[in-house]
């Protein structure tokens, strides 16, 4: 292999900024007084949530608010509003889950519920590519995009808001922020900086293009419909 | 032919521009394509009231991490290996080619699915994986448009815009058996189906890193179309290329510059999808790379981080700066026949590949500074393609008969008497003063600026009586008084001094 | 007040009437014009070519005429510029003429930036019939950022109608040595311009830097010669509109 030692690949970079060595400590960036946190302070937490709708409507994206106890209905909603030819749900296996008695209701209300199962390795992908509807459960939203924030995880595999042509998250009232830096702050003091989840998906809307002719097409290799339901916790 | 990577079309600048010109559809779908971005960028930054601090803030933070960019490579690499991937260090293009190579030699894989990554056509890799038996299939639409026809990009972000629907059809139902019709959805529709089988065949995947998060050692990828999610879904090997410049410090200033990134780039106010990769999958998670290779290039930056460009390692690869130029707006990517192309193109591909294949590129540019007002990192593009002007004169890239004629000009320009010669009624030099050039004659012959204009523009001749002339006979007008007898500069110089007076004593 | 006079190059050679027309407004404003024997050219052209030693003499040359008076008003937004931003850069370490450029740069003005901004005046009292657009020159609106003193003149012209064209401030190819060096790109560039500010229906182009004026110009005359011209429109250096219908 023709590549360096990490000790050798730096050398150039310190002499090009005048030392010879990696300095073992520098002084910090000062970003706690970042303006993207200004806006997002003076914001109050119901304008948060308001925008978070605004602007997820503005991409594509309808927010379906639900009390607690009625997740499971409202996403069968979501899945059936979508695309009414839907049969297949493929959902994250994840407390929430079972909580509010997914599997159950997906199945009374006649659809097929498949939960994702890590113990099948690489071939849940290929199965995944065969269903028609992935749920997960995300870790929050952001406001000022209308973004969701998914983490991968053992039980919420990458293909399940990846390979489908719908995706239904599910999002708790009070994890929606104002901005992106307040979502990842959040995030990283959860997880800790370096126990970050393998993938984290900001997903903001279908997949889509323009490069042809410019036109936007919905729906590239992505999910081509995406909604939101909004748990009022 | 050139051997470099960066340089597709190493044809004089003039016969690129011509070309370019002679395509009216492409002419066209360039001037489209900047009113609509830049029309889309100018409503999300005017609807932004931080928009400028962010510019302000972006600029600091990219700054910070050049200060130290060998801290914040270490700081990367440590914590994305610690975070399970394996960080490879390329002192070069060639390098970086040849460890992506021994990566796919070890997992025995024959073909990748690529999202779209400008340091990966730096580095040539396709070309250079083609070449040792291994296809990679690019799976951004246009990338793949570009890929079929083995064509080059005309924009960094929307790079098949000179392909129109018609074509695009044509192409796809002559290579790949497209049976539908020109309409941009349909198109879409068979790509998508048409790359759903390569992605879930697909053992390797490669994609570029818009952002490494030192903190975290996560590397950040923006994309629209959703390729890149499968890329990093699907294969159990991901191999990341990124320059090695191409770093944050923490989250936080990730969100700054994803803020200004995506409505630079495309004018909308985020893309679909925005990832954030911590080394490989987890243990237990069934998708997701098992193997992340990180490729860190050098490629020539250290040596920019060391010279007079390093604020063009701010770049964050937006392409704003071609969106707003009024040059580009005519001879389109291909003009610049390199892979970086626009004002971020004529600072960076001279730093890449040096003088002396390009030194016309930096007179593709008036130094009007409309790319310095986009720029979400605030680099001062044109005082650096007016650099590149600078050094190119200073080692007499323009050669000998251009230098004479500034040098003329600037001794007629900085001496009263040579220019009183030289213009003054009868203009007595002029004959000494050298040859013709063309209609405008012999007598403005010493202004360079002026010479070879008549092809496309008419021009005035000199004056009969000059200015200074008119000037030193000239009676003044009397100026206009109010009812107190005083001009409007007796009223400002009262305002004035009033004004001091009041300073001094306050 | 006395004013020292920079006219430019271009005006003093090929375009006296307009350094005439400045003159005229400046001196009904009351000030005092002088216009230094030795000044003639700010080195820009040179500069901008990336020939920044052969344009010292230059340099210097302005230097030594202009360091002595107070106020500096050139009817040229980018010599302005140049003076005022570009010299420091070139020739600010030197001992001698370091600290003269850099109170040079303190002390000089574009033209509209001195009328409005010097001495607080909008309304000059011209008079123009007829519907205006302006070219807001690259140098002086983006960077020496003298934006709104020249609309505001023009506001108050008496009869004047403004039209704003569509990419005003989008360069019109001049750029000095750019349009020889790249005359296919400039002839785009300035094609363009010429058709944005014909479809306005203008019938004045106004802008501040007579080079931007004199390249659109020359556009348009040829477009004239070869018989595509929609409608006539009149170039002018906005000195000359602040200067009409007044008595000569």
């Amino acid at each position: 292999m023709s590549t360096v030692s990490m000790e050798e690949f730096l050398k150039p970079f310190s002499e090009a900024l005048g030392r010879t060595d990696v300095p073992a400590d520098i002084e910090g960036i000062d970003v706690e007084n970042s303006v993207q946190f200004i806006v997002a302070k003076a914001t109050s937490p119901e304008q948060v949530v308001q925008t978070f709708v605004t602007e997820a409507e503005k991409i594509g994206v309808l927010v379906k608010a639900c009390a607690p106890g009625e997740v499971a209905q409202a996403v069968i909603e979501e899945v059936r509003r979508l695309d009414p030819a839907n049969k297949t749900v493929l959902y994250a296996n994840e407390d929430e889950a079972a909580s509010c008695g997914l599997a159950e209701a997906l199945a009374e209300a006649g659809l097929e519920a498949i939960a994702w199962d890590a113990s099948h390795g690489r071939d849940a992908i290929h199965e995944a590519s065969s269903l028609d509807v992935g749920v997960t459960f995300a870790y929050g939203a952001i406001a000022e995009t209308g973004s969701v924030v998914q983490c991968s995880s053992e039980g919420t595999g990458r293909s399940i808001y990846t390979i489908p042509p719908c995706h239904v998250a599910v999002v708790r009232r009070s994890k929606v922020f104002a901005r992106m830096g307040q979502l990842l702050d959040d995030l990283r003091d959860s997880y800790g900086a370096q126990s970050m989840p393998s993938n984290i998906s900001v997903i903001s809307g279908p997949s889509a293009t323009a490069d042809i002719e410019l036109v936007r097409v919905v729906g590239v290799h992505g999910p081509v419909h995406t909604a939101v339901v909004m748990i009022e916790d | 032919m050139t051997t470099s990577h960066v340089i597709y079309d190493d044809a004089p600048l003039r016969d690129r521009v011509k070309n370019a010109l002679a395509d009216d559809f492409k002419h066209n779908a360039i001037k489209t394509a900047q009113d609509t971005i830049v029309g889309n960028r100018n409503k999300c930054a005017a609807a932004d009231p931080l928009w400028e601090d962010l510019r302000w803030e972006a600029a600091y933070i990219r700054n910070h991490v050049l200060e130290n960019l060998d801290y914040y490579i270490r700081e990367f690499a440590t914590n994305a290996q610690a975070a399970g991937a394996q960080v490879h260090f390329a002192p070069t293009a060639e390098d970086a080619v040849e460890c992506a190579l021994d990566i796919f030699e070890e997992v025995k894989a024959t073909s990748c699915v690529k999202s779209k990554s400008m340091v990966t056509e730096e580095i040539g890799l396709n070309e250079y994986l083609e070449e040792h038996g291994v296809h990679a299939i690019e799976t951004d639409c246009a990338e793949n448009i570009l890929q079929t026809a083995g064509s080059k990009p005309s924009h960094i972000v929307v790079p098949a815009l000179h392909f129109n629907r018609d074509s695009i059809r044509d192409l796809y139902r002559e290579k790949k058996g497209y049976a539908g019709s020109n309409s941009p959805e349909e198109i879409t529709k068979f790509l998508r189906s048409n790359l759903r089988e390569e992605f879930l065949a697909a053992k390797v995947g490669v994609t570029g890193c818009n952002f490494g998060v030192a903190e975290t050692g996560s590397c950040t990828l923006v994309t629209n179309e959703g390729n890149a999610r499968m890329a990093v879904t699907v294969p159990e090997t991901q191999i990341v290329v990124m320059g090695a410049e191409r770093i944050v410090p923490d989250l936080r200033s990730l969100d700054t510059l994803v803020t200004l990134l995506v409505p630079s780039a495309v004018g909308s106010k985020i893309t679909s999808s925005f990832q954030v990769n911590t080394g490989a999958a987890k243990d237990g998670e069934a998708d997701g790379p098992k193997n992340v290779h990180i490729i860190m290039v050098n490629n020539g930056r250290s040596d920019i981080l060391a010279g007079e460009f390093r604020d063009m390692l701010r770049c964050i690869r937006c392409g704003a700066c071609m969106n707003n130029c009024p040059v580009y707006r005519h001879i389109t990517g291909h003009g610049y026949g390199s892979i970086y192309p626009g004002p971020m193109g004529v600072v960076l591909t001279p730093l890449l590949e040096g003088y002396e294949n390009t030194d016309k590129l930096p007179y593709a540019c008036s130094l009007c500074g409309a790319c310095d007002d986009m720029c979400p990192v605030r680099v001062p593009l044109h005082e650096l393609i007016h650099q590149h002007k600078i050094n190119l004169v200073e080692e007499n890239h323009p050669g000998v008969p251009e230098r004479a004629a500034f040098d003329m000009a600037g001794k007629v320009l900085g001496n009263r008497r040579l220019y009183d010669l030289a213009t003054g009624s009868g203009a007595l030099g002029l004959k000494i003063l050298g040859g013709s050039y063309g209609a405008l004659g012999a007598s403005t012959a010493w202004i360079p600026v002026l010479r070879g204009w008549t092809s496309s523009r008419d021009m005035d001749l000199l004056a009969d009586v000059r200015f200074r002339d008119w000037f030193r006979k000239h009676d003044a007008v009397a100026p206009e008084l109010d009812e107190q007898g005083r001009s409007v500069a007796d009223r400002a110089e009262e305002a004035r001094k009033a004004s001091q007076e009041g300073g001094a004593r306050a | 007040m006395k004013i020292a006079f920079f006219p430019q190059c271009m005006i003093d050679m090929f375009y006296p009437e307009v350094g005439e027309a400045a003159v005229r407004v400046l001196e009904r404003l009351g000030c005092e014009l002088i216009v230094p024997k030795n000044q003639v050219c700010c080195g820009q052209p040179l500069m901008n070519a990336g020939y920044v030693e052969e344009a010292l003499p230059a340099i210097r040359s302005i230097v030594d005429a202009y360091a002595p008076y107070d106020v500096v008003v050139t009817p040229s937004g980018s010599c302005a510029y140049a003076i005022k931003c570009d010299y420091e850069k070139y020739l600010g370490a030197d001992p001698e003429y370091g600290p003269k450029i850099k109170e040079l740069a303190g002390k000089i003005y574009e033209f509209t930036e001195f009328i409005v901004d010097y001495l607080g005046v909008t309304n000059v009292g011209a008079k123009l019939d007829g519907k205006v657009t302006l070219h807001k020159s690259c140098h002086m609106t983006r960077l020496l950022g003298v934006k709104e003193p020249p609309l505001q003149l023009l506001e108050n012209v008496e009869g004047l109608e403004y039209v704003e064209m569509e990419a005003a401030d989008r360069c019109c190819g001049f750029g000095g040595v750019f349009s020889v060096k790249e005359p296919e790109i400039s002839e785009q560039m300035v094609r363009e311009k010429a058709e944005l500010a014909l479809a306005t229906g203008a019938d004045y182009l106004v802008g501040c830097d007579q080079a931007c004026l004199m390249n659109i110009k020359g556009c348009l005359d040829r477009m004239e010669a070869e018989g595509v011209l929609p409608h006539p429109m009149k170039v002018m250096h906005i000195a000359e509109v602040l200067d009409s219908g007044k008595e000569a």
